[in-house]
């Protein structure tokens, strides 16, 4: 120990002896020029031993031996390239062997080594030892890999792009044969609702003198079913309670139901109290008997639904309204063939109406009419059975076409090679969780203890820098954390020869980082690694 | 409320039952014991009053035949106090005068009061309300349920006193707080006193409250409360209790300081009453005053357990009185420099990547950083001593990373221990019998951070030792010497316990019940860390211990911090207040998490936290687990920016903090102060605590408002100094408060005309790449042409500087000449610091060069130049070595 020091200090004293005498000079003395220590040879010409030195910025005139004499004259810091006096200077170690940096002036000397070739500690505590061989060496084996894993995956993008721009040729033209489609379908549409007028007018009158009976019978048609269905499913409700029932406390409450993404029916990433008591009936908490007599048959649909035996009401924004069992069954079909989600979760205005009309619709006559009437009834009947086909068309086709431009409105990449990614889904499983991405869809979380899935955001944007857009996406709109943000996820994307999911961490609360390589972003033309140098 | 509380607080003013028996006077050289009878209750005490060194008195009053002992703490003064001769002791059948140079001390036999003077005038007068509470232990009065009738006619038959009220109270025996019980085996036992404080205008001190600095009348109000708790989401502008307790007052007025120091562990109360915020002082008790305007503060301290120990401190200037409380408790070790560089800390860097990753993105955004810093997730389940080795697998490795770049880490350790019989810890002191017991001797057990923990009782020396056995390097692994200690949650945190601390009637080593020792429970926990770390490195390196509880005496070990706040302006206004008045109490190493705790700072808030946590002395940003993150650059480049400049200004004035610092050690002197310390006589300063002094030479207004274009800045020294803008130094001459626009790139600091600053303008990664890098003086003169200042310098990390190993230097300018003089000749260190550069701001005129004279270097010619636009000169280069005595001359 006692040693250690006493050389620590003769070495710091030879150190100072040393910076006493490279104080005057300051420059590196070789056999051939008198190098300026801290700039490249190509900068020489600024720095002229023969005449004063003027700062680069053109500022100040100072004496040359005041050039890297450890003190800082010139406002840009031109004057000490080689010491540490100027604040915002910059050194240069042209580490032959390697990659020639430049480093702020703050590091030369501080003990650190950051020039490969040891030049930015030559009056330091610490022994750098000149490693620039070695490291170009690696350097460039890892240069060479990244090339390579550049060209190969090169080439997928390639593929990609040209998968791109055919999926995007054809859904410009299927696009443009959709909206031929829709013009049609729409006057085909007025057609129709002009017969279906005349129809329905010539029915109104024929239905004039029926006009007294009026049975209010509507709501308990509609109910029955339903009922049905409970008294069948009470099994089901009560296992169902049990485990909504997570305290075991012999009711289910709010709060129960607010940790269960089934119950948002809003979808915003939370179940709200007010949604947590549409399900409960608007009470705080059911018992089994309360919850097997009326909260399950709000719930219901909404299980059947999670558990994806109830694929009609998944697209369904607002399904506020309690639909009866048969309703939605005949829906079913419509909502298949319309069954990318994103667009109708936007569009809720035509199921709205789409409803409206339904319930516009009048009730199947219970009334015996005579012939003639009979078959005015049976013109109108088909008459509005045609128009309804129309509209229903026409839903299908704008659903479609909303489908095609929003597709082909998002940006896949300067050369579409996102595009065929679109929809694929990625996972990742870590110590606790399986991580799931879904390009340009969601991202999600679920527990490899089992459990629903956590959505962890949608599609938002590119969020990469200018230079750089396609590094970055962002999903967000997620789930939203009890007392925090919605979930939100940053994907930072890189090359590599396979469509993968590297990582994902969780760098804050509800803030999720994930990574993921494809070559989709392999572009040696644009390769921004080479120029990514440590400054 | 607590029912002593309400007992003491029932004292009527004026009726002290308290009267001294003059007969029984003792005295020897330095004290006085004479005995004290109360006249309600019939029992004894006896009274001791010391004169101890610099202008202070001890006085000390315990039942002359106490049922059992009574507690008195041992850990808070530094050492015996030093005792001095007195000069004269005088009795009559009234009074008793003892005289000690200009001070002089008359306690008056009937009733009892202790009048204290400073040169002739009145500046404390004890129970001079009457207000003197001290609840002698008693048995607890055994009454059937259906005899308690008789039982109180017993006990009047046997006793002619009428008592002191607290048999009949029913809290007094036993008390409920929401769901918990406090069984209070002991019964009544509070102990409570007022002090007057004639001629003073506010009172400071007793820390740590949210509140403004001076303290607030409290009489339509609860009392200031000294408790340490863990509170969650704290308020500003409240005197509730929080993590820490100092019960030292401070009272001031134009003419004198002066303070009392109460000397007592148990939760404590303190009612203030101030002329200032009363129109009739109804307090005041026939004081014998010529003065017009009569000035008073009034201060009424309530303990629920100990003894009466209080110490007079006489000032008479505020630097006077708080060296004298430093004295008695000591000051703060200096610390390492790399403490008093930034820190940067969130709960949690997730993992050693995490952390990797941190630190070299300070490198990359070109930001200072000294420390990164571990929360409670490194470790495996909360045990501490241990690793979470999933996360942070190889933690060598990751500290050697960052102690490659002259960086530390610091990992938290806290008091709770996790009851896992798999877990050493627990094992261990389950074993040994090393944890705080419950009323009935089984181990206490609570509920904290692993879940259900059990606390280790620093009281007792053996789980001093054994605790400090744990730190060594080759028991922790994964530390080395370069891995710091954090102590939190020791007030202690008990999740489920009343008001989330520790019962009261918990027993501790020597059977002292929780309630007696509560206030001081957190220091012991960082007084054996310290010397943990003292011994982790065979004495050689400064130890570095963070604390959130502390007590009087806690700045002998620790750094502290104001706790969970929030990410909100008031939060950061009251950072200031809060430092300032622990600071005055001793303990100058404060700070507050920047940015908030909780919550998410926008930009403005972000950088404008960080522009007034360069002048705070402990600079760590910190966050919540929920929060976004928060480093430097996550907001944008602009913000990374001026945050980039904020800091450089922290590191460029590293060596002036550090030459305070090490002042504070020798004299005591708090190294941020509020303005009227350093211009006792301005009464406008009195109230200031939005502005703070870096020792005398600097000042500095944060801004602490969204959207502000200007601030008002105090300008103090009544127009006989000039403040100068250190950015621009721009001279503002003009005394009192003048608006100072700002943008958001700066704050507005100014440095004192007549001061020296010593700085440092090469900003490094870290400050051990600074170590040896040269000194840039920034002179300003005064009218008369004439300045002064220090520069402390050693090696920034070891005692060494205690075996002389160290620079101590005496700069001034004087009749253009600057000198440097080393103050203390014996001592010495090799430095390879020079001199790089010296500015003069408002300089002789005409200068054209200047010489510097030195031993070594001779006689050398130096540049000057000359910048007519802010009227600086520049000395170029002087190059001379810190630590040579030089002489630098200014020609014309």
């Amino acid at each position: 120990m006692d040693n250690h020091r006493q050389t620590s200090l003769m070495l710091a004293m030879l150190a100072s002896l040393l910076l006493l005498f490279l104080a005057t000079p300051g420059h590196v003395a070789g056999s051939e020029v008198l190098q300026i220590r801290g700039i490249p040879v190509i900068k020489n010409p600024l720095y002229r031993p023969d005449r004063d030195f003027e700062c680069l910025d053109g500022s100040k005139l100072i004496p040359f031996t005041w050039v890297n004499d450890d003190y800082c004259d010139c406002g840009d810091g031109s004057d000490e390239p080689g010491t540490t006096a100027c604040a915002n200077g910059w050194f240069y170690c042209d580490n032959v062997g390697h990659k020639q940096v430049y480093i702020p002036s703050s590091w030369v000397n501080d003990g650190v080594c950051d020039c490969c070739d040891t030049s930015d500690e030559y009056a330091s505590r610490v022994e750098c030892v000149n490693n620039c061989s070695e490291l170009g060496r690696e350097a460039r084996l890892e240069q060479q890999k990244a090339e390579q894993l550049a060209r190969e995956g090169n080439k997928l993008r390639v593929e990609l792009a040209a998968k791109g721009k055919t999926m995007k040729a054809e859904h410009q033209s299927r696009l443009a044969k959709l909206r031929v489609d829709y013009q049609e379908a729409e006057l085909l549409k007025r057609e129709k609702e002009i017969l279906k007028t005349q129809a329905e007018e010539r029915e109104s009158v024929a239905l004039e003198k029926y006009k007294p009976v009026e049975p209010e019978q509507q709501s308990a048609t509609e109910e029955s079913p339903g009922e049905e269905e409970e008294k069948l499913s009470t099994p089901e409700a009560e296992d169902y309670f049990k485990i909504l029932d997570s305290d075991s406390s012999g009711t289910v409450t709010v709060a129960e139901l607010q940790t269960r993404a089934t119950f948002d029916k809003n979808r915003d990433g939370a179940v709200s109290e007010e949604e947590a008591l549409y399900f409960l009936t608007d009470k705080k908490e059911v018992t089994l008997q309360e919850f097997v007599d009326t909260a399950w048959a709000n719930i219901k649909p909404y299980l059947m639904l999670e558990q994806g035996m109830f694929k009609a009401a998944e697209n369904k924004k607002e399904a506020d309204e309690q639909q009866s069992l048969d309703d939605s069954d005949h829906e079913k079909e419509e909502d298949e063939e319309g069954e990318i989600t994103d667009i109708e979760e936007e569009g809720t205005v035509p199921e709205e109406e789409q409803e409206q009309e339904q319930e516009n619709e009048p009730q199947e006559p219970e009334v015996q009419y005579d012939e003639e009437t009979q078959a005015l009834v049976d013109e109108a009947n088909n008459a509005r059975e045609r128009f309804q086909e129309t509209v229903k068309a026409i839903n299908e086709l704008e659903s479609e076409i909303r489908q095609l431009e929003e597709k082909l409105e998002r940006d896949y990449g300067p050369q579409e090679e996102f595009a065929s990614l679109d929809g694929e889904c990625f996972e990742y499983t870590d110590l606790e969780y399986i991580y799931k991405l879904c390009l340009f869809g969601k991202t999600s979380q679920k527990s490899k203890s089992g459990g629903s899935d956590v959505t962890l955001g949608h599609w938002y944007d590119w969020v990469g820098t200018a230079a750089n857009k396609y590094t970055k996406m962002k999903y967000d709109r997620g789930l939203t954390c009890w007392n925090g943000p919605a979930r939100s996820t940053i994907v930072t994307l890189s090359c590599g020869t396979e469509n993968k999911l590297i990582s994902v961490t969780e760098p804050s609360r509800c803030e999720y980082a994930m990574e993921f390589s494809t070559p989709a972003l392999c572009n040696p033309s644009s390769d921004t690694t080479d120029k990514h140098d440590e400054l | 409320m607590a029912s002593y509380r309400r007992r003491c607080r029932k004292v009527e003013p004026g009726k002290t039952p308290y009267q001294l028996l003059p007969d029984t006077l003792i005295q020897n050289e330095s004290m006085i014991t004479i005995d004290l009878f109360n006249k309600d209750t019939g029992v004894f005490y006896v009274v001791q009053f010391t004169s101890l060194k610099e202008s202070t008195f001890r006085l000390h009053i315990n039942e002359k035949n106490p049922l059992h002992p009574r507690y008195e703490n041992e850990y808070a003064l530094q050492d015996q106090p030093q005792i001095i001769k007195l000069d004269s002791v005088e009795k009559t059948t009234e009074s008793i005068t003892v005289v000690k140079g200009e001070n002089k001390a008359i306690l008056n036999v009937n009733p009892f009061k202790i009048d204290l003077y400073s040169k002739g005038v009145l500046t404390i007068s004890a129970n001079a309300r009457g207000l003197m509470r001290f609840e002698h232990l008693r048995t607890k009065p055994v009454r059937e349920p259906e005899q308690s009738e008789n039982a109180e006619t017993v006990e009047k038959n046997n006793t002619t006193y009428p008592g002191d009220g607290a048999d009949n109270d029913p809290g007094a025996w036993e008390e409920n707080f929401k769901e918990h019980h406090d069984t209070k085996p002991f019964g009544p036992e509070a102990v409570a006193m007022d002090f007057s404080f004639p001629g003073s205008e506010h009172a400071y001190g007793i820390p740590e409250h949210a509140d403004s600095l001076a303290l607030r009348s409290t009489k339509s109000s609860d009392p200031y409360r000294l408790y340490n708790l863990d509170v969650f989401e704290y308020e500003t502008n409240e005197r509730m209790a929080l993590y820490g307790a100092i019960p030292v007052l401070y009272a001031h007025g134009k003419e004198r300081s002066s303070g009392v120091f109460w000397h007592n562990t148990a939760e404590t109360w303190i009612d203030i009453l101030s002329s200032a915020d009363n129109n009739v002082v109804e307090s005041i008790v026939n004081f014998v005053s010529g003065s017009t305007k009569k000035f008073q503060v009034d201060a009424h301290f309530m303990s629920e357990s100990g003894v009466i120990d209080v110490f007079f401190m006489l000032g008479p200037k505020p630097l006077d009185v708080l060296k004298q409380y430093t004295v008695l408790t000591g000051t703060a070790p200096l610390p390492q420099m790399f403490a008093l560089g930034y820190h940067q800390s969130r709960w949690n860097y997730n993992d050693q990547d995490d952390v990797a990753t941190i630190a070299e993105s300070f490198d990359t955004y070109d930001l200072p950083l000294e420390v990164i810093w571990l929360d409670i997730e490194y470790t495996d389940n909360k045990k501490y001593f241990t690793w979470d080795s999933r996360k942070f697998p190889n933690p060598v490795e990751m500290v050697h990373n960052l102690t490659a770049k002259g960086r530390k880490l610091v990992v938290i350790i806290d008091p709770h221990i996790k009851r896992d019989s798999n877990y050493f810890l627990h094992n261990d002191a389950t074993n040994l019998g090393y944890y705080i017991k419950n009323k009935d001797g089984k181990d206490y057990e609570g509920w904290c951070w692993p879940g259900a923990s059990s606390y280790l009782d620093f009281f007792d020396p053996k789980v001093i030792e054994y605790y400090v056995g744990l730190y060594s390097l080759d028991k922790f692994h994964g530390t080395t010497n370069d891995v710091y200690i954090w102590n939190d949650m020791n007030e202690p945190s008990v999740f489920n316990g009343p008001e989330i601390t520790a019962l009261k009637d918990l027993v501790h080593h020597g059977g002292w019940e929780h309630r007696d020792v509560h206030n001081i429970n957190g220091h012991m926990y960082i007084r054996a860390t310290y010397e943990a770390l003292f011994r982790r490195s065979g004495g050689y390196l400064r130890p570095f211990i963070l604390t959130r509880a502390f007590f009087a005496g806690s700045q002998r070990y620790a750094t502290m911090w104001t706790g969970d706040n929030m990410a909100e302006w008031s939060h950061l206004r009251i950072s200031y207040p809060m430092c300032l008045s622990v600071a005055i109490s001793g303990m100058s190493l404060c700070g507050a998490d920047v940015g908030g705790f909780f919550k998410n700072p926008d930009s403005e808030l972000f950088i404008r936290w960080y522009q007034a946590a360069v002048w705070l002395p402990f600079f760590r940003q910190h966050s919540h687990i929920e929060t976004k993150r928060r480093e430097p650059w996550t907001f944008n480049e602009e913000t990374t920016q001026i945050v980039r400049e904020a800091l450089r200004l922290r590191y460029s004035y590293l060596p002036l903090w550090y030459t305070l610092f090490r002042e504070h050690e020798i004299n005591g002197l708090p190294v941020i102060r509020p303005l009227w310390v350093n211009y006792p006589s301005e009464s406008e300063t009195f109230t200031i605590d939005d502005h703070l002094q870096l020792g005398d030479s600097l000042l500095v207004r944060p801004v602490f408002q969204s959207g502000a274009t200007e601030v008002a800045v105090y300008f103090p020294g009544e127009n006989k100094v000039t403040w100068y803008d250190i950015d621009t130094m721009q001279p503002y001459q003009k005394a009192g408060y003048v608006k100072i626009p700002v943008t958001i790139y700066k704050i507005p600091v100014f440095q004192k005309s007549g001061s020296i600053v010593p700085r440092k303008m090469r900003i490094r990664r870290s400050t051990v790449a600074m170590k040896d890098d040269p000194y840039t003086l920034i002179i300003i003169t005064d009218s008369n042409g004439k300045a002064s200042g220090n520069l402390y310098i050693d090696d920034e990390i070891s005692f060494e500087y205690r075996h002389g190993k160290y620079l101590y230097l005496r700069i001034t300018l004087d009749n253009n000449k600057i000198t440097s003089t080393l103050i203390d000749k014996l001592a010495s260190y090799e430095t390879q610091s020079w001199l790089e550069r010296i500015d003069i701001a408002n300089p002789p005129q005409g200068i054209k060069s200047a010489q510097l004279e030195s031993h070594s270097m001779g006689k050398i010619t130096l540049e000057t130049t000359y910048n007519p636009h802010n009227n600086v000169l520049t000395i170029r280069k002087p190059a001379v070595n810190m630590g040579e005595e030089w002489t630098i001359e200014l020609l014309h």
